[in-house]
């Protein structure tokens, strides 16, 4: 028979999967890991609310897109497989940083008893002069405690709660991420110059929920009070502002602004600048007066194109809207773009009829017209365009976690910086009586990151003490 | 660009060409000498730099962070700072001039064959945040190329190539050159998180989201793990000397696609500016 086996535990009587889940080299094979799929993932579109860019990639790559669905890796960064790994490095860091807390809470007790003092060390023989000892310490910035059998002294004590807050930062971000994403929404509304909607499912024009993200909404209305852009001729729109009022239960509550770079937010919902277009009120009445369409016609805004098609109820026709912000009448009595500046607007109309072209014209801004119909003699439209107005569109998020996100990346900072501001050392002086019977003053250190700046100081200690040897120590870690 | 930005910075281009050529002929016949000229032209060449770079904020009405040769003029001038304040706190550490002044002349090269014309900019880009994230995204780079160079000396005085060079034998011992290195890497771990976490609040504030895993963010979130491997190693695995070196390189490469190769691989929404 051969030697028994050693049961699945390590020294300290914790089963050896605990073991691995809180040890360093996990750590480091997970980050690794985690590099390389953030590189493989950043190869891969994703889908968005309002980018077309992840379907016209998987039309152009069938294939690979089929294997990424059948794995469930579509979404990438989303997938089971990233997110398994940040799991798992969120899990080593949480008992990693247990670890360190248990180590720290004795820094401030001073319980580094001999044997519980390993690191960096230097033995050194000689002269004992332990009264100068303190002197020494204290000038070198030292805490010192005086011990049984010598003395200890440390600095830098905040440096080894630096790197707690550090790695515990990750789990106040994971904890804000979690939120993040399963209590939030994001949606685009659009609310036309004088148009009021209420925050709720039915008036998002696209809407992406999470998990939880329906219990969000908040039910209040939004009023557009005023858009503004500025125009680049012949280029897209930019810069724009809306002036808007929150209201509850039909009141006022509160006025804010919408621009770019700076969101307007209303408990808890955050309102971006998105895109803009016009609103042109449009009448068109037969030639009996009976009428076909009126009303604001909020027109989309594709590329500075703005058109849309109307079906006036109640009638087999559609009409066809197209605005030119600045325009000029052609050579064959249209209308063509100057620039894409408003100054003076026009709104090209189509009537058709069954599919069939049945009138067609165009009408400036505060005129009417008269319009013939196309093969009927005598027959005709009247168009008018009395108002303009514009729309525009927000990308309305709530998240949960932003605040928690927000303050987690700052702790994560601020205890990295204490971490390496505040450089953990301590050092261990402690009596001996030697073969010979002279007495020895034997010096450990310790530091948590700064193993040359911790030999310096024992040099200097040495150097001061008036040591005749050095013997170099060994060099761990506490 | 106008005329004043034009000649002074073609002036400081000249300056550090004359002060690489002399960097590597000053290392290449042991003349002492002629690396304190190296390191003058290095420091001449800075005083028109910045005058460039002033010439054109005025002009162009933005710090130089938009597009990319301001992003690179502005990086390379972090970086002949990081190196002329260290050499004159550490002479021995001159020698280092001999990776950063023509990694910072091909940098500046790059930059000017990125010149184009003055677009108007995104209201969204008038926030202190992007002023925190770009300046924390120079400190950055600027200490990593430092720390790469430094790592760069080392294996260099560590593989025997050139023993017995007088230059060499008067830089800091190698013990100290990794331990300079690491600091310089620390310095750029945490200008990065910074970078992140400013730049996450920026697009927040313009996008809605605090992250939305475009390439760019995501290659700036592998530097910055790159350099977590690297911290982690060695504060946990005691990672020294030769392989800490190569990785201090290694992750500076990592760090530069980061920057400027981002645009030439994927589609980007940074790309607008940096390409």
């Amino acid at each position: 028979m051969g030697e028994p086996k050693a049961p699945l535990t390590d020294k300290l009587g914790d089963i050896m999967l605990w073991g691995f889940i809180r040890s360093r080299k996990l750590a480091y094979w997970l980050i690794i890991l985690l590099t390389a799929l953030s590189i493989a993932g950043s190869f891969l579109p994703h889908p968005t609310l309002l980018d077309t860019q992840f379907y016209d990639w998987q039309k152009n790559n069938p294939i690979l897109a089929k294997i990424l669905a059948a794995l469930y890796l579509e979404d990438f960064y989303q997938s089971w497989l990233y997110l398994s790994v940040v799991i798992l490095l969120l899990l080593n860091t949480f008992f990693c940083t247990w670890d360190q807390i248990v180590r720290v809470k004795g820094l401030f007790r001073w319980y580094a008893q001999e044997g519980q003092v390993p690191g960096y060390a230097r033995e050194v023989r000689g002269r004992i002069l332990p009264a100068q000892l303190p002197e020494i310490l204290a000038k070198l910035g030292y805490q010192t405690k005086v011990t049984g059998d010598g003395l200890l002294a440390q600095k830098g004590k905040l440096g080894a709660l630096g790197m707690i807050i550090f790695h515990g930062s990750f789990l106040v971000i994971a904890i804000g991420a979690f939120l993040y994403t399963t209590v939030s929404y994001e949606g685009r509304m659009v609310i036309a110059e004088g148009q009021r909607l209420t925050e709720s499912r039915e008036n998002y024009v696209a809407l992406n929920e999470s998990l939880w993200g329906h219990y969000l909404h908040q039910g209040f209305e939004i009023q557009l009070d005023k858009f503004s852009a500025d125009f680049y001729p012949a280029k897209t729109a930019d810069n724009f502002q809306s002036r808007v009022t929150i209201l509850e239960q039909g009141e006022p509550v509160t006025k804010g602004l919408v621009k770019e770079g700076r969101f307007f937010r209303y408990r808890g919902a955050a309102f971006f600048a998105d895109w803009h277009g016009f609103v042109p009120k449009v009448q068109i009445f037969d030639h009996r007066q009976k009428k076909l369409l009126s009303g604001f016609i909020i027109l989309d805004n594709n590329h500075e194109i703005h058109k849309d098609t109307v079906y006036p109820p109640g009638s087999n026709r559609e009409v066809r809207l197209e605005l030119i912000p600045e325009s000029k009448p052609d050579a064959e009595g249209g209308l063509s773009r100057v620039s894409n500046l408003p100054k003076s607007p026009a709104l090209g109309i189509d009537i058709l009829e069954e599919g069939k072209l049945i009138a067609k014209g165009w009408v400036r801004l505060g005129e009417k017209k008269r319009i013939p119909l196309l093969g009927d003699k005598g027959e005709y439209l009247e168009i008018m365009f009395p108002e303009l107005r514009q729309w525009g569109s927000y990308i309305i998020t709530n998240n949960a976690g932003t605040e928690v996100l927000f303050w987690g990346s700052w702790l994560g900072i601020a205890g990295l910086v204490l971490f390496y501001s505040q450089r953990y050392l301590r050092i261990h002086c402690k009596l001996k009586t030697g073969d010979n019977g002279a007495a020895i003053l034997e010096i450990y250190g310790c530091s948590n990151r700064d193993k040359f700046r911790l030999a310096e100081e024992i040099e200097a200690i040495g150097s001061a003490l008036d040591f005749p040897q050095r013997i170099a120590g060994k060099d761990e870690q506490y | 660009m106008t005329n004043l930005d034009i000649i002074a910075f073609w002036v400081a281009v000249t300056f550090y060409v004359i002060s690489s050529c002399l960097f590597a002929l000053a290392f290449s016949f042991e003349k002492e000498k002629w690396q304190t000229t190296a390191v003058w032209a290095a420091g001449l060449g800075l005083i028109p730099h910045s005058a460039a770079i002033i010439a054109r904020w005025i002009s162009v009405g933005h710090g130089p962070y938009i597009y990319a040769y301001e992003v690179a003029s502005s990086d390379t001038w972090f970086a002949v700072v990081f190196f002329l304040v260290l050499q004159y706190k550490h002479p021995k550490l001159r020698n280092l001039g001999l990776f950063i002044m023509p990694a910072s002349f091909l940098l500046i090269g790059y930059g000017v064959m990125k010149l184009r014309e003055i677009e108007p900019y995104p209201e969204s880009f008038t926030t202190y945040w992007l002023i925190v994230h770009v300046f924390f995204a120079k400190i950055a780079y600027g200490s990593a190329i430092t720390a790469a160079a430094l790592a760069g000396t080392y294996l260099l005085r560590k593989s025997g190539w050139s023993r017995g060079n007088r230059l060499l034998s008067k830089m800091p011992d190698s013990t100290s050159l990794d331990r300079l290195s690491y600091q310089f890497i620390t310095l750029a771990f945490i200008a990065i998180a910074i970078m992140i976490v400013a730049g996450s609040i920026w697009a927040y504030k313009a996008w809605g989201r605090y992250w939305g895993w475009d390439p760019l963010e995501t290659w700036s979130l592998v530097s910055w793990l790159v350099y977590g491997t690297y911290l982690h190693r060695r504060i946990t695995g005691r990672w020294e000397g030769k392989k800490a070196a190569w990785l201090a390189i290694g992750a500076l490469l990592v760090l530069v696609f980061a920057i400027f190769g981002i645009p030439y691989v994927y589609s980007s929404l940074h790309n607008a500016y940096l390409k």
